[in-house]
This record gives C-alpha cells, structure tokens and sequence, in this order.
C-alpha cells in the first residue's frame, strides 16, 4: 500500500514539475517570439520610413538667380567676384555647405549691369542672404542685388536683358 | 500699407549723405525709410524722399535702464519723432516699452536678452517690434542676428530687419535682407514680413 502512494505521489510531482518547466519554457518561447516580432515591427517601420525620404528627396534642380549690382565691376573682375561670394558663403555654411549648394558665377555683363549665379533649388534662399553680404571687391564697394530667380538660364537672360532698374 | 519694403534705421552722418543713402534707398526699391540725424540731414532726407515719392518719417532712439528714466525722456522727445525706439538697459525699461504704445522698437541685444512671456503678449497687441541690425552682421556679427530671428520665430514676436546704415554702400537690397531667414534656418516668410510687413504695420 505505502509503495503506491509513494510511486503515486512520485509521479504527480514529477508531472507538476514538468508541467512547471513547460510552461516557463513557453513562456521564454513567447518573449522570444514578441521580441521577434518588435524588431521586425521597427524593421519595416524604418524601411517605410525610408522609402517616404526618398520620394519626398527630389531630384536636385539648378535655379538661377538673377541679380543686378551697383558699383564698378568689369570683366576681368568675373573669378573674383565668383571667390568673393564662395568665400562668404562659406564662412557662414562651411564647406560643406558649398559641396551641397554648388553656387557658380554663371554669367557677368558689365555693359548691363548684371550677373546671373547658379545654385540648386533647396538652397536658393541661401544664396540670396550671401549675395547681401558681399560688398567689396578689390576695395571697391559693391552692392548686389537679387531681383529675380528662374528656372532656365535662357529666361535669366532675358531678365538681365529686361531689367533697367538699377542700371541708372 | 504698401508692398514696397521699408528699411527703419538710416543715420546719415551729414546732409549730402543723407541724399545720397535716401536715393539708394529708391534706386534697392525701398518704399519707407527712417532717419535718424541731425536737423539738416533730416530736412535733406525728407526733401529727397519727397522727390522720389518715397515715405520718410523721423526716428530717435533712447536709451534708458529704468522706466522712471524712459518716461522722463519720452516727455523730452514728445512729438519730435514718429518712430521712437528703446534701447532698454534693464528690464524694467524693457517691459515698459513693451507696454508703452508711444515706443514702437525695441532695439538691440539686450532687448532680446529680457523677452519673456509677458513682453511676447505686450509686444504682440501693443504693435511694438523688436529691431536687429543688419549692419552688426556686416561686422562679422552672425550670432546676433541668428539669435534674434529664432527668438521671433519661436516666440511670435514681430521682427524688423534695419540696415542702420551711415552711407549708401551699407544699405541692404531687400530681398537679400528677407532672404537672412535663411541663415538662422527659420521660415523665409519671418524675414519676408520683417521686411515688407513689419516695418509699414510700426509706422502707421
């Protein structure tokens, strides 16, 4: 009789703990596969996101700003003038602003007053802050003045061709 | 109110500067200047203003550390000027001028040192402005004109962008001055209303 009781008792203890193990194993199971699947949540979370930055981020376009100057530059002036706003745009946006923004002297026209600088499109505005802040050039005082922006160096021309307004 | 934009700070040192900054000023496409010179500057300026069709109006700028001394002062200068502007040296006299209607500009860094809740809301009904001076940034002084534009655009404040220029060369081409914004990276429509906005709204 006692060696019954004693098997039977054996037994359900042993199933218990079994019982016991299987569950904490299935709980480390269960963790294991939440964990999985959080990771993989924020996996494609970033993947989206990845995918929305790229089709906001547009293809970098050129503009042309249109600007009008006061003060004497002449024609052998161009690669200063082109140095004289890199070097302010740099010393405010740092180099790499300049590898960003890739701002070049396009056209400068003495006879109309007029130059016309190429920048890309997010950095337009920019430019047009710098293009303030240069005022001399050869110690020879400057203004220039942005008056227009466009798309195509074709209609630049033909605003510098255009505007009279600081010419007088 | 105008679309032209305005420019409040001009100190011409003598007369025939006086002429020759105001038809700058024209030539840039500047509608509203303010001047702030001598008696015979000022009598040039506003003959050649009137010349050119554009609008001029007298400025003077105090300076005063309590408002006990900014209301002493403002009983001095009554009627003398259409644009009075503060250059506050304690906070006292800056939050009096936020709440005084005579003083329309609050100028310099020190006004921008003593904004706070109260002076934002007083400046925003009271139809005063805060002031930064573009000719500091000509000196190399970008700190301050960065630190003036993110304090109007975090805090709604009006902003006036002035050239504060003593001869024609220092003037500042209005787009250009709009287009600042773009260095504090605040939207360009803060240095567009500083400059074609702002300044109409302060001397009417």
């Amino acid at each position: 009789m006692n060696t019954y009781v004693i098997i039977a008792l054996t037994a359900s203890l042993t199933s218990l703990a079994l019982s016991v193990y299987a569950v904490f194993k299935a709980m480390e199971a269960w963790g294991r596969v939440a964990e999985t699947r959080r990771l993989l949540s924020r996996v494609l979370e970033y993947r989206r996101g990845v995918e929305r930055l790229s089709r906001v981020r547009s293809k970098p376009r050129r503009r042309y700003i249109v600007f009008s100057y006061i003060g004497d530059i002449g024609d052998d002036d161009r690669g200063r003038l082109e140095e004289e706003i890199l070097a302010k745009y740099r010393d405010i946006f740092g180099e790499r602003g300049v590898e960003l923004a890739k701002p070049r002297l396009i056209v400068l026209d003495p006879s109309l007053k007029c130059g016309i600088v190429r920048v890309r499109h997010t950095y337009v505005n920019h430019l047009i802050g710098v293009l303030g802040l240069v005022r001399r050039l050869r110690d020879r005082r400057v203004i220039l003045a942005p008056t227009r922006t466009t798309g195509t160096l074709r209609k630049a021309r033909e605003i510098c061709r255009q505007t009279a307004g600081l010419k007088r | 109110m105008s679309s032209r934009p305005g420019d409040l700070c001009l100190r011409p040192p003598d007369p025939s500067i006086a002429g020759k900054i105001v038809r700058m000023a024209a030539r840039l496409g500047y509608g509203l200047l303010a001047v702030e010179a001598s008696d015979e500057a000022w009598r040039q300026a506003s003959t050649t203003c009137r010349e050119l069709g554009l609008k001029c109006i007298r400025r003077i700028t105090i300076k005063a550390s309590t408002s006990q001394e900014a209301r002493r002062i403002l009983r001095k200068v009554r009627g003398s000027a259409g644009i009075i502007a503060l250059r506050p040296l304690g906070v006292d006299a800056a939050r009096f001028a936020g709440r005084d209607s005579r003083i329309k500009l609050l100028v310099g860094y020190e006004a921008s040192r003593y904004v706070d809740r109260s002076q934002r809301r007083l400046l925003r009904v009271g139809g005063g402005a805060l002031e930064a001076d573009l000719s500091r940034l000509l000196h190399g002084d970008i700190g301050y004109i960065i630190r003036l534009l993110r304090l109007s655009a975090a805090n709604n404040i009006p902003l006036v962008l002035s050239s504060c220029a003593e001869d024609e060369w220092s003037l500042w081409p209005p787009r250009s001055a709009a287009s600042i914004s773009a260095l504090a990276s605040v939207p360009l429509r803060l240095g567009v209303e500083a400059v074609y906005i702002n300044p109409w709204r302060v001397s009417a």
